[in-house]
């Protein structure tokens, strides 16, 4: 039986990460006495914080442990940001399973811990438009967004001055600027690129720095970053955003936050009569046991696709479907962006330079599809992500010979390349979905999800053309050797996975309201990845920090009108 | 043995203040990662390379250093590559892998009493170069490739290899992208 905790709490968060972080904050600073529910361990950033761990102190120099990881992460393990340091910020896959029909892999990456995904984020953040909130109803798919820009970019503005954004103003209507902090240098080989296509494709094609939430002025006791590299292996100036860097400790300062790590969501309750989420049943990691947490309000921030399945574990007699679900759409519409497109090139010249220094971060080419123009074979687009350097001795491994000689050619830096790679929107189809698995239960004997998701022939179109004007932009910039990418990634690979719990202006076809707020469960809000309608192409974190800043004050509004 | 590693590592890194704000400087931290690294490195060196016999150690030490000799930087011997290399066969490897290597080190000694009347050791160390570029032509399916490959790798991922001979660490603390650069030439 489940034990009831009497405690009285104005709000449950469940999730710590990106976005359960945000909405700690807020709702604390709002003076709600919150509890914050994450299903996996404490982090400590003094011992768990590895990114000055030099790489000959680890076992197996950055290879890995490879039957450790062939045995209990063979899909986390797909990660980019997965590494001999990082990988204890990912599940282990036999404690969460999850399905996928044959021959249709779905990636799904999961970080149980404090912090969630936001510890091992990419940290990349660009602003959608009303180019990217008026698409849905523009090409008539799916549905459409209840917002627009104006109503985010308020939210825009708070999230971005709080996180620290450095990033270079380009007065782009598709990429609208923010307050940055001054942005990264491009090297020397990126600013060449730059200027040429620049010169190229004027008032087309544009390359900038990458905007992203690294501090490069210090702010609100963050230090400045001091260009180590890894951030994805923790920050210990805590110079980049992450939940465990700026937000929890930001509601833990108000003295009003209960965080409460081991705790495993296993559905929620509804008041029948209201519809209102009346308990959250959380299964605690260690002890196993059953508790029952209460709250007027409810933040479900667990990740686009374990909030769907939250809410697909919560069915009832008069829910068979699943909490918030009389649209059908949850679990529905999963969206990832398709990325591997692109081309790289050798660049000659610059070889008395190099690069010292890792700067955590890259360049950026802004959509310029469908902006000003109309493709035939595509609707939507995509930006580029990548940048210049030189080929380090990893790239000559194969290098025959032995001696003296071999030693020179691997030490030696080699030429400069340049890459650009592709981040396409994908739309959202009701085909793409997750389920309960009929049978299979998780390490906690709670039901899990069976994955079907699939690029479509848009995705596909979209993929192909990154590869033609990547290698065109390359050419012109004097590349030599272009070489076009021969890969899709899979789905769920690029890890914005969101879209399973979408909003929208209709009841009947959407789950949640312009406000996050679940249409069926007026005291429900889900403001984490799976409330997006579209995907854009813009890396999304940014975007569901915003949308669950503005959905917290939203909130605290409707409890004190008495409304929740 | 990775466990106790951690746990060095966690309590060594516990014990040294880490300040939330931003009053720590970045040589301060590559400082405190050094030290990590230091006390840590010693509890990680007996265990590794003990499944190798000595005298395939020897032969794997001596081609190792041919490989990546010392010239005016330490090679691949004083790298510590040979225990890097058997803690890979032991714990990284499977068994068909683990058994083709070393069954290939032991036969260096064969083909060098074939060529050359006397043990791979003996050699003079133009004859041991010469043997070791004739397994390098059988290419990259042979067993050679696999030690010549773990070699590189265990020397450019060890202290010597990116403190003395990258001289990427400590990291300089700030990025430059237009920093001079010289390619190193070497007495061949």
């Amino acid at each position: 039986m489940a034990q009831t905790e009497t405690r009285d709490y104005d709000a449950i968060v469940i999730g710590s990460g990106m976005t359960g972080g945000w909405a700690a904050k807020e709702l604390t600073e709002l003076g709600l006495r919150t509890l914050v529910l994450e299903a996996g361990r404490p982090l400590i950033p003094s011992q768990d914080y590895s990114e000055h761990r030099p790489v000959w102190d680890l076992p197996f120099r950055s290879l890995g442990d490879r039957h450790y990881v062939e045995r209990h992460q063979p899909r986390q393990r797909n990660s980019v940001s997965f590494d001999e340091w990082s990988h204890r910020f990912w599940t282990d896959d036999g404690e969460n399973p999850y399905t996928t029909p044959q021959g249709k892999p779905f990636d799904w990456f999961r970080a149980r811990q404090v912090g969630g995904k936001s510890t091992i984020w990419g940290r990349q953040v660009y602003r959608w438009s009303d180019l990217d909130f008026e698409a849905n109803a523009r090409d008539g798919i799916a549905v459409d967004w209840p917002v627009r820009y104006q109503d985010v970019a308020p939210w825009y503005d708070r999230v971005e001055a709080y996180i620290g954004v450095s990033g270079q103003r380009e007065g782009l209507a598709q990429l609208p600027d923010g307050p940055f902090l001054p942005p990264m240098a491009m090297n020397c080989v990126e600013a060449h690129v730059a200027e040429r296509i620049r010169a190229a494709f004027p008032g087309e094609r544009l390359m900038t720095i990458g905007r992203v939430a690294v501090l490069t002025a210090p702010q609100n006791g963050r230090a400045a970053c001091h260009y180590c590299g890894p951030c994805h292996r923790g920050c210990s100036t805590r110079s980049y955003f992450s939940a465990l860097n700026a937000t929890l400790p930001a509601a833990e300062a108000t003295g009003r936050m209960t965080l409460r790590p081991y705790s495993v969501v296993r559905h929620l309750a509804v008041d029948p009569s209201s519809g209102k989420v009346a308990g959250v049943h959380v299964i605690d990691a260690q002890t196993r046991a059953s508790h029952e947490f209460r709250a007027r309000l409810v933040f479900l921030c667990a990740s686009a696709i374990e909030s769907s399945r939250i809410l697909l574990n919560s069915r009832t007699e008069q829910h068979p479907d699943g909490l918030a679900n009389s649209s059908g759409q949850v679990g529905r519409n999963i969206m990832d962006h398709i990325k591997w497109g692109g081309a790289d090139g050798d660049i000659d010249g610059f070889a008395d330079r190099r690069i010292t220094g890792a700067r955590p971060n890259g360049i950026y080419v802004p959509r310029f599809r469908n902006v000003n123009s109309r493709q035939k074979d595509f609707v939507r687009g995509y930006g580029f992500q990548g940048g210049a350097a030189r080929s380090g001795w990893q790239a000559r491994v194969r290098t025959p010979g032995i001696g003296v000689a071999l030693k020179q050619t691997l030490t030696n830096l080699g030429p400069w390349t340049m890459a650009l790679n592709g981040f396409g929107e994908t739309l959202p189809r009701e085909d793409n979905r997750c389920t309960l698995h009929p049978t299979m239960v998780d390490a906690w004997g709670i039901p899990v999800l069976h994955i079907e998701c699939s690029w479509g022939p848009n995705e596909l179109a979209i993929h192909k053309d990154m590869n033609v004007t990547a290698a065109e932009m390359l050419e012109k910039a004097g590349a030599k050797n272009i070489r076009p990418s021969t890969r899709i990634s899979i789905p769920g690979n690029t890890n914005h996975e969101m879209g399973t719990a979408r909003m929208g202006r209709d009841r009947r076809t959407s789950v949640l309201n312009g406000w996050n707020q679940a249409w069926d469960s007026p005291n429900l809000f889900v403001t984490d990845g799976a409330c997006m309608t579209s995907s854009g192409n813009q890396n999304p974190s940014l975007t569901y920090m915003a949308l669950t800043a503005r959905a917290c004050h939203y909130a605290v509004e409707e409890l004190k009108r008495g409304n929740l | 043995m990775s466990l106790n590693r951690r746990d060095v590592l966690r309590s060594l890194a516990a014990g040294v203040a880490i300040p939330l704000g931003g009053s720590l400087f970045p040589a301060e931290l590559l400082e405190w990662g050094r030290e990590v690294h230091a006390a840590v490195g010693v509890a990680g060196q007996s265990a590794a390379g003990t499944s190798l016999s000595p005298a395939v150690l020897q032969s794997l030490a001596l081609a190792c250093e041919r490989i990546i000799p010392t010239d005016d930087t330490p090679g691949a011997a004083a790298a510590g590559v040979p225990a890097f290399i058997g803690h890979m066969l032991s714990d990284w490897y499977d068994e068909p892998e683990r058994t083709r290597v070393i069954a290939g080190i032991e036969s260096i000694d064969s083909l060098a009493r074939a060529r050359h009347q006397r043990s791979f050791a003996s050699c003079a160390i133009d004859q041991q170069d010469a043997l070791l570029l004739e397994l390098d032509r059988e290419g990259p399916a042979h067993w050679f490739s696999t030690v010549k490959y773990l070699t590189i790798w265990g020397y450019y991922t060890s202290e010597v290899g990116v403190v003395r001979e990258l001289g990427q660490w400590p990291s300089p603390g700030r990025y430059d992208g237009n920093a001079p650069y010289t390619p190193r030439t070497r007495t061949v």
